[in-house]
């Protein structure tokens, strides 16, 4: 290739770069994102304070983690109803393992438990056909029975101090647990675009007949995402149980109504193969200045879900408007 | 005599009360371009599907390159190397051309947990500029960064062909390559895959348009109520009055 040929061809290659910036739905996102920021930051003193925006990244934590799975999940054009209550009972689980074992291990039994509670969804979504709505619906009331039944209806909050640990260590200034967020959203975002598990998932979400002719196993990675799911709630209660040293059965409750409407402001699509891993991080990050700004501002906790679920419409409106208009 | 590639032998299928095929006993041979003509519901299809382990028979057995396939995941038999391209358009509607034909080679290139990231990023390029060699190979490389869903027809069916070459298969099957194209479309298809084949490419084609076949075909089988009623040359197919009566009914070829 000549100099003058490989100039145009980057010429080229910026074009087609700033066009797809303009059409990109995350970016559309992130600048509502900053939008939501600049108008909470005239409206509060408080919000642009160094000491609140660590607030909302850690706020962001518990509902970041389980908006990974979650994002797996739907890429592959099935849902999971069910990480409230898995997170539920998850946190039981460690509760009660932190009882007898280290908090290694304890951790490690519960994000096990995680992947196998997922693992039976997955099995039924995946190689018997069930409807996954229906499955993880089964499954999330099964999970917050259970919870109930391990914890004796009560909280437990016999946990060891050590175990706060993991939320106030700091790295360079950063507490552990927005680290922690951080490198999952990396490593989740290279493995969708950069592997072959990755790509996969998005091919089983976009066309099933179609990843089985380029030679995809589509039933291992029709379950593999629940099973993500389900050890990703476990990962995000372990963050919130050293968060407040306690495990109540009723943790996670509604969880998952705030990982999906995250996904889904993220720009995911419910029938599966479109969404990305940066747009779930800045959906996870609107949904959280959204309440921390309402909080600030004195709305009343009833008001907070009524403005939540008038923003969530109110996104998806926006975008099915414009994504329509640059389609046609 | 070489082995053959494909090996159907003695396949019945039923479905139900209907007998699908009935004692198929087909041979590929290397590098020959083998077609399977018949009317509808004669059972092509079906013969197809049970060649890439989509449908199971209930008696007889294939074998490719002289392994025992029946009763493997489709997607192992497609990692063998049987490669089909389907009647209805494969492809991926929400990524881009050259994304869908990198997938397939994903599939061959990295085990399920593959989680060293930084050597996946480093391997990107390479895998994107195979992926542009067999765009441009079909010609669909200026097409790379479209949408799939904004493709023409003819152009959908290119791509698809792509994705089965990046599989560097030993046994391409092809299901109605030209269905609902263009004559245009489908003579610049017929060259493609004359250009693949002279590579020495092992080809199984299911077809309805006779202009296609016999501009392709080294040998044809004809298949008729799930029986293979005839086999031969183009020539002999041709002369043949029992396929005349089952199938070609008097139409110009």
């Amino acid at each position: 290739m000549t100099q003058e040929t490989r100039t145009m061809q980057s010429s080229v290659d910026l074009k087609r770069l700033l066009g797809r910036v303009g059409n990109s739905l995350e970016l559309r996102m992130l600048g509502l994102a900053l939008a939501i920021a600049v108008v909470l930051s005239i409206m509060s003193p408080y919000f642009l304070t160094a000491n609140n925006l660590m607030n909302v990244l850690d706020q962001s934590v518990v509902i970041g983690i389980v908006a990974i799975g979650m994002t797996f999940v739907i890429l592959t054009g099935g849902i999971d109803l069910s990480v409230g209550s898995v997170a539920g009972l998850t946190g039981v689980i460690l509760g009660l393992a932190l009882q007898d074992f280290s908090i290694p291990v304890a951790i490690a039994m519960a994000i096990a438990a995680g992947g196998l509670i997922g693992l039976f969804s997955g099995v039924l979504i995946g190689y018997f056909g069930l409807a996954a709505f229906v499955v993880t619906l089964g499954v999330m009331a099964i999970g917050r029975s259970l919870a109930y039944i391990f914890s004796g209806q009560t909280s437990i909050s016999s946990i060891p101090m050590e175990l706060s640990d993991l939320v106030y260590t700091t790295v360079l200034g950063i507490p552990t647990n927005v680290l922690c967020l951080g490198l999952l959203y990396l490593l989740a975002g290279l493995y969708l675009s950069y592997t072959k598990g990755g790509r996969t998932i998005y091919a089983v979400g976009s066309n099933k007949e179609a990843a089985r002719a380029a030679g995809l196993s589509v039933l291992f990675y029709s379950i593999l995402p629940y099973v993500i799911s389900g050890m990703f709630a476990a990962v995000a209660v372990t963050f919130l149980t050293a968060q407040i040293l306690s495990v109540d059965p009723l943790t996670g409750n509604l969880l998952e109504l705030d990982a999906i409407a995250a996904v889904v402001i993220g720009g995911a699509s419910l029938y599966g193969g479109r969404g990305s891993i940066a747009g779930t991080l800045i959906g996870v990050v609107i949904m959280v200045m959204i309440r921390n700004g309402l909080n600030l501002l004195g709305v009343s906790p009833f008001w907070q879900g009524s403005a939540i679920g008038a923003i969530i419409i109110f996104a998806l409106l926006i975008e099915s408007l414009l994504s329509r208009r640059s389609r046609a | 005599m070489s082995q053959p590639v494909l090996d159907v032998s003695d396949v019945d299928k039923n479905f139900g009360g209907l007998r699908a095929l009935s004692n198929i006993n087909l041979q590929i041979k290397q590098g020959t371009t083998h077609a399977i003509i018949g009317p509808n519901g004669a059972g092509k299809s079906t013969l197809l599907n049970v060649c890439i382990g989509r449908l199971p028979p209930d008696r007889g057995a294939v074998i490719f390159n002289s392994d025992v396939i029946t009763g493997r995941q489709p997607h192992e038999i497609n990692q063998m190397g049987v490669v089909r391209v389907f009647q209805t358009p494969a492809i991926f509607p929400d990524l881009s051309v050259k994304q869908n034909v990198m997938l397939p080679a994903f599939a061959k290139r990295d085990g399920a947990f593959r989680l060293n990231m930084m050597q996946a990023v480093a391997d990107q390029r390479q895998l994107e500029s195979e992926a542009e060699h067999w765009l441009e190979d079909v010609g669909l490389l200026s097409h790379q960064h479209q949408l799939v869903g904004s493709l023409s027809r003819g152009d959908k069916r290119r791509l698809e062909l792509a994705m089965g070459l990046i599989q560097k298969p030993r046994l391409l099957l092809l299901d109605e390559p030209t269905a609902g194209m263009s004559r245009h479309d489908t003579n610049t298809t017929i060259e493609l895959l004359k250009k693949i084949k002279l590579r020495g490419m092992t080809e199984v084609i299911i077809e309805h348009d006779m202009h296609v076949v016999f501009s392709l075909a080294d040998r044809i089988s004809v298949l008729a109520q799930g029986q293979i009623i005839a086999e031969g040359t183009p020539e002999e197919i041709r002369g043949n009055p029992k396929v005349q009566e089952a199938y070609l009914g008097g139409t110009q070829v």
